[in-house]
């Protein structure tokens, strides 16, 4: 009877570690570091990142890459792209996501007329040495009309937030092309889940 | 005085005798007797062909040291009748002795001819050293016509002159311009100069015809693994009359021809390709399908999509396949221009437009597109959640279990 009890603790212990191993960290930074509540920490205000033709223009952020980067004041995300991601393999955009925002495959580039599709991690695996690992865990305080910007062979692309929904995992529809200039931001949901997708569009400006 | 004049007469007649027994039997001060060599009709080089008759002079020094009779031995690379030929006639004029050989007859005939020069009296090779050996020796083409001897099956035409090398002019075996010439199909020119005077070369050359493939149209090269002077050669080829309407694919034995052929070029006018040639088989020009939809490697959430491209023979038969699975013959129009739909499953779907014409298979286009099954996922799997909540549950039930148990 004893070893059944010591075996019942060991059990409740390990799952309740492996629960605060994946909910804690999203969760915790989603109450310390809610960006609703807190100043931005990218410096350049919005009419200047607007009026920006080249990443050169904005001297006073440090862009994560001028290459290819996006930039969303709003939620403090700073961080390169990884052109051609493919999102049918996982253990090879895993490893891709530990150092970037994934760009769809097959999906459009800023310089097209399509909707170009990236995605990015809102919680990562418990122990995984990654980046980015929450990029996108803010993606559901980004409100219609809230900028985001996207820098491509050092030109600056600008977006404005039209709608944002979460989606089943099999809904395509969201990364349909239809060749009206769109950006799409996907992110599981919720953290720390990937039951449903946190869905972003915005529109190029 | 008498000893004295004894002495001097004994003397003389051992000098005599010693000057007797060592000269030769007509004492010949020189060491090279023959002064010259000189093949007839100089205007040839010293070469010959399709002649009836052929001549060589050789000129001694001195001919009163001498009887000379010439012969001369032919090694005819092919010859029913053997490959030993004494000269037909051998006149002296001074020291100047001519040796004639009459070629004649139909049969063609081609070798090094190697001439002898032997005393008629002692019947001893006269060496030839002052003036070398490849003097004595004379290339001989009779009768040899590439064209006569072995036509080229199919090339008859009347558009285009023939513009096969015509050996009746080549002056020098050593180093000849050669074009093999189709007029129908093709050509082939070899662009640096050849030897021909090698055993196998002229044998290949005598059967020319069944080693040229231009038995088809749209095909053209040399065969005959034979012919290594000329497979090995780089030669600019061209072939005619294709149905292309655009630079066709060229391919080397039916595969890829990229490490063979090079300089490609198309003359739409004409509708003729050339190409240079690095080794020699069979080239053939081949239709080429361009696609312009979908993109390689591409990711779509349509269950279908509409394969468009062109290709440059609008009656080539054009095929697409998915997954190696039969999606029809697709309409071409005049401009060669097709489009298909096509159903795709989820995952990586390969699409292959294959075309083939009169002349052959051109090669297979591939695309691969990938359906999209899910968005991608960027979050903690929630199998693990569910386990982490499984474990706890399962745990809570053991301590509680084993605590009821004990109580009771």
């Amino acid at each position: 009877m004893r070893y059944k009890q010591t075996f019942g603790f060991v059990l409740v212990f390990w799952g309740v570690f492996l629960l605060g191993a994946i909910f804690a960290r999203p969760y915790v930074n989603r109450i310390f570091f809610d960006p609703s509540t807190r100043a931005s920490t990218i410096t350049a205000d919005q009419t200047r990142i607007e009026r920006a033709k080249t990443a050169d223009d904005l001297p006073e952020i440090k862009i994560a890459s001028k290459e290819f980067g996006v930039l969303i004041p709003k939620i403090n995300v700073n961080a390169p792209i990884k052109a051609n991601v493919d999102g049918q393999t996982p253990k090879r955009y895993f490893k891709e996501l530990k150092t970037a925002v994934g760009h769809l495959k097959g999906s459009a580039l800023p310089d097209d007329s399509g909707n170009m599709v990236l995605f990015g991690h809102s919680s990562d695996i418990p122990g995984a040495t990654s980046q980015y690992p929450e990029v996108f865990l803010f993606l559901d305080k980004l409100d219609k009309g809230d900028l985001i910007t996207i820098f491509y062979q050092n030109n600056v692309y600008n977006y404005a937030v039209t709608t944002r929904k979460t989606v089943a995992a099999d809904d395509l529809s969201v990364i349909a092309d239809d060749s009206q200039n769109q950006l799409t931001l996907i992110t599981c949901w919720p953290p720390g889940t990937n039951v449903y997708r946190m869905v972003v569009k915005a529109q190029k400006k | 005085m008498k000893k004295v004049l004894i002495g001097v007469c004994i003397m003389f007649f051992m000098v005599l005798g010693l000057g007797i027994s060592i000269a030769p039997e007509k004492a010949g001060a020189v060491t090279s007797p023959i002064a010259s060599i000189v093949w007839g009709d100089s205007a040839m080089g010293g070469w010959a062909f399709g002649d009836t008759t052929r001549s060589v002079e050789i000129t001694l020094n001195d001919a009163s040291d001498y009887d000379p009779l010439t012969t001369s031995t032919v090694g005819w690379y092919w010859d029913p009748s053997g490959s030993h030929t004494d000269a037909d006639s051998v006149t002296q004029n001074g020291n100047t002795y001519t040796a004639t050989f009459n070629l004649t007859g139909t049969t063609t005939k081609a070798g090094v001819l190697n001439i002898n020069v032997t005393d008629a009296v002692t019947h001893q090779p006269i060496a030839i050293t002052a003036q070398g050996a490849t003097d004595a020796s004379m290339f001989m083409a009779h009768n040899l016509n590439i064209k006569s001897n072995s036509p080229f099956e199919g090339c008859a035409s009347t558009a285009r002159a023939d513009e096969t090398t015509d050996f009746s002019t080549v002056t020098d075996f050593r180093s000849v311009d050669l074009t093999l010439h189709c007029p129908a199909r093709g050509k082939i020119h070899f662009t640096s100069r050849k030897d021909l005077t090698a055993s196998s070369t002229m044998e290949g050359l005598r059967t020319i015809g069944q080693s040229l493939d231009a038995d088809k149209n749209g095909e053209f090269g040399l065969s005959d693994s034979t012919m290594a002077l000329l497979k090995d050669a780089g030669a600019e080829l061209t072939i005619y009359d294709l149905p292309y309407t655009g630079t066709p694919d060229v391919k080397y034995n039916g595969g890829d021809s990229s490490s063979m052929a090079s300089n490609i070029s198309y003359d739409l006018t004409n509708r003729s390709l050339t190409l240079s040639a690095a080794h020699f088989s069979t080239y053939s020009a081949v239709p080429k399908v361009t696609l312009t939809a979908p993109e390689n490697n591409s990711t779509t959430t349509a269950d279908r999509l509409t394969v468009k491209g062109s290709v440059n023979d609008p009656a080539a038969t054009v095929k697409v396949y998915v997954n190696d699975s039969d999606q029809g013959t697709v309409s071409v129009d005049t401009n060669g221009v097709f489009e298909k739909e096509v159903v795709l499953g989820s995952g990586s779907n390969t699409i292959k437009v294959t075309s083939s014409n009169s002349v052959g298979n051109g090669f297979d286009v591939t695309r691969t597109v990938t359906k999209s099954a899910t968005l991608p996922a960027t979050g903690v799997a929630t199998y693990l959640a569910v386990v982490a909540i499984a474990a706890i549950a399962l745990g809570a039930y053991f301590v509680l279990s084993s605590k009821k148990s004990t109580s009771n």
